[in-house]
């Protein structure tokens, strides 16, 4: 059932057993998970079925640390920002889990195996194909696609998985609204979770809309899944009894923001046969059951021998390059004046003589790189007051020039692995500069500031996403995320939450 | 005997003796030579392997520029060669074992590294020195080429 707060009358009190706070990917999942059990569920979202401008504006805020834009990075009405998702999906890799000792406040408290099950549903979910995302063979559509054979050991072809993409809030819509056991409440923004006097329990959310309305939903369990930036907020201003928010005895909650930083055209490559390359590098290619696309990424054992941190790299065709072309052609970029010569010494000492003008193919690239978890990268409030007079976001994103030497340091390791193979030569567009002053891009991926820990004093939430401290009190979505990796988080994000969803209808099996 | 003091005896024999040394003497260098690479003949020898020599010789000139190369044909290639001998390469192979030395060369360069950068372009430091090659060659033959 659907219900739009601003109905609801002033005053109302409606006990519940479980409210999920946001109904986006990680919330409606949740909720999903819960249909046909006896367990009576409020959705609480803040806005509509459909765009509000007025609601959206309620993202607004500060960005004082590298520029990044509050209010476009995600949508606030039923469906979260699944409404504008690009639909690429890939799991994390096993030593994103893990504790890597050059990866200051790295090491999820769960492991990628723990995981793996709910990842298969998760593709499920996101309505991606087979659990094959580094099958080789699974790809070569019958032994006619092959990676590129890249030497060294360092880079390697992997594949993502598109969802169409799924959005939430239209496809699984009907389900959600016919559950009778999920009340949806539309139009109803949480102004504060509220504790009990010991803090250690969540008593009840103080609801508002911004039609003046307000209402009180007491929950037995809570998930807050609200995104990897409202989380933060959300538990900071649930702040009167514990004064610093909501478990944040600790300071941790908002601290380690991360994004994805990306950059485009971070290198250029010259192949001298285009030919070699397989359909899906280039473009999203149906195949078997599943939209891909292949990347490039570097392998785990060179991270670990290299001690670096990850990037994952497309690339798509740009321009023919041709020893006949008119002489009266501009290059079309700086440098391109150079490419037919380059290609020319390919052919002269690595890779087969041409035999005809075509002479290769320009590639573009794009990518995204991990950075690293740093608590000075953080969300707190601002003292600017939204429509509903509460404290908006300030954002302070911060990246080490350690991410960038990174980076570049991988971009070289691609150049050397295309060197060996010898069919190909990189350009390194990416800027050799001493900080990220400038924005370079990033994925609207938010991740890290209610991040995962055993110890409390590192971590916001423990394995179960449970606050630590209190007893229920939940959260879901990339917020919880202890380190980034270089990938897409939603299918994470979805895995998560099934996992969640498995673990609080247990507790209501045994007793809540 | 003279007030000058004694002017040791020169005999015949001795007279023979000295002329065979320097006939041996002069002969010297030539014969050293035949016990040093001919890098010149290297250098040709490589020219025939690119597909295009004025391209690379292009590249080359702006390499020179960039990085610190040798800009002298000789040079040069006595450093190719080093290269291609550390890959197992003979002067006396044949093209085609040339060529396969060439490629070994470049492939060592990006395993190890040992890359140069022209506008982003990461070139092996082999191919760089090879154009290097290629634009003193030009150079050579034609002093007033540009090539830009």
């Amino acid at each position: 059932m659907f219900i739009d707060g601003r109905q609801v009358p002033d005053g109302t009190i409606i006990d519940t057993d479980i409210a999920i706070i946001g109904a986006g990917a990680a919330g409606i999942t949740i909720a999903r998970e819960l249909i046909g059990t006896d367990i009576s569920v409020a959705l609480i979202e803040s806005g509509g079925l459909d765009f509000e401008p007025e609601t959206q504006e309620l993202y607004d805020g500060e960005s004082v640390g590298v520029p990044y834009e509050l209010g476009s990075s995600r949508l606030r009405y039923f469906g979260g920002s699944t409404n504008h998702w690009g639909g690429w999906c890939r799991p994390m890799q096993p030593i994103d889990f893990e504790e890597r000792s050059w990866v200051p406040h790295s090491g999820w408290p769960i492991t990628y195996d723990e995981l793996v099950p709910f990842y298969e549903r998760a593709n499920v979910v996101a309505q991606v194909g087979p659990f094959r995302f580094n099958d080789t063979d699974w790809w070569s559509n019958g032994g006619q696609y092959a990676p590129l054979p890249l030497p060294g050991g360092d880079v390697e072809t992997r594949w993502f998985e598109y969802s169409p993409p799924t959005r939430f809030g239209h496809v699984y819509r009907k389900a959600i609204e016919k559950a009778p056991n999920i009340k949806t409440y539309l139009h109803s923004n949480v102004a504060e979770i509220v504790p009990d006097e010991t803090a250690r329990t969540i008593d009840h959310l103080k609801v508002m809309t911004l039609s003046g309305v307000k209402f009180t939903i007491r929950p037995k369990l809570v998930i807050l899944a609200t995104g990897g930036i409202e989380n933060a907020r959300m538990l900071l201003m649930s702040n009167s009894v514990q004064k610093v928010g909501l478990g944040n005895g600790r300071d941790v909650v908002g601290r380690y923001f991360m994004e994805h930083p990306h950059i485009g055209q971070p290198v250029q490559i010259l192949l001298t046969d285009p030919a070699v390359v397989a359909p899906y590098y280039k473009t999203y290619t149906k195949l078997n059951g599943a939209q891909i696309r292949a990347v490039f990424m570097f392998t785990d054992d060179y991270l670990r021998r290299t001690r670096r941190l990850g990037t994952v790299i497309t690339f798509s065709e740009w321009k023919l390059i041709r020893s006949d072309a008119s002489p009266d052609e501009k290059p079309d970029q700086p440098g391109a004046e150079l490419e037919p010569d380059l290609l020319q010494m390919l052919h002269s000492t690595t890779a087969k003589p041409a035999d005809g003008p075509l002479l290769g193919m320009r590639y573009g690239s794009g990518c995204a790189t991990e950075q690293t978890p740093n608590p000075l990268s953080r969300v707190t409030l601002s003292k600017e007051k939204d429509p509903l007079g509460l404290p908006r976001t300030r954002l302070d994103w911060r990246l080490n020039i350690e991410d960038r030497t990174n980076l570049r340091q991988n971009l070289e390791t691609l150049a050397r692995a295309f060197g060996q193979w010898g069919n190909g030569t990189v350009r390194i567009m990416f800027k050799d500069k001493p900080d990220w002053d400038e924005a370079e891009g990033w994925g609207n991926h938010h991740m890290g500031t209610t991040r995962m820990a055993n110890d409390p004093r590192k971590g916001v939430v423990d394995a179960d996403c449970k606050v630590h401290g209190i007893d229920n009190l939940y959260v879901a979505g990339s917020s919880v995320f202890t380190t980034s990796a270089t990938i897409n988080p939603t299918l994470t994000i979805l895995a998560l939450a099934m996992r969640l969803s498995d673990h609080v209808k247990q507790k209501f099996v045994g007793g809540a | 005997m003279s007030e000058h003091g004694h002017h040791p005896a020169i005999s015949r024999r001795n007279v023979l003796i000295l002329g065979g040394v320097a006939i041996v003497a002069s002969a010297l260098p030539a014969a050293f030579h035949t016990f040093e690479p001919d890098n010149g003949a290297l250098a040709d020898r490589l020219a025939t392997l690119l597909a295009d020599k004025h391209a690379a010789a292009r590249l080359g000139a702006l390499l020179a520029d960039a990085v610190n190369l040798p800009r002298e044909t000789d040079a040069i290639a006595a450093g190719i060669g080093i290269r291609l001998t550390s890959v197992g390469w003979h002067r006396d192979g044949t093209p085609d074992e040339l060529r396969d030395a060439l490629a070994a060369s470049v492939r060592q360069d990006y395993v190890k590294g040992d890359m140069v950068s022209l506008s982003g372009w990461q070139l092996a430091r082999t191919s760089a020195e090879l154009c290097a090659l290629a634009a003193s060659m030009v150079n050579e033959k034609n002093p007033e080429e540009e090539h830009g």
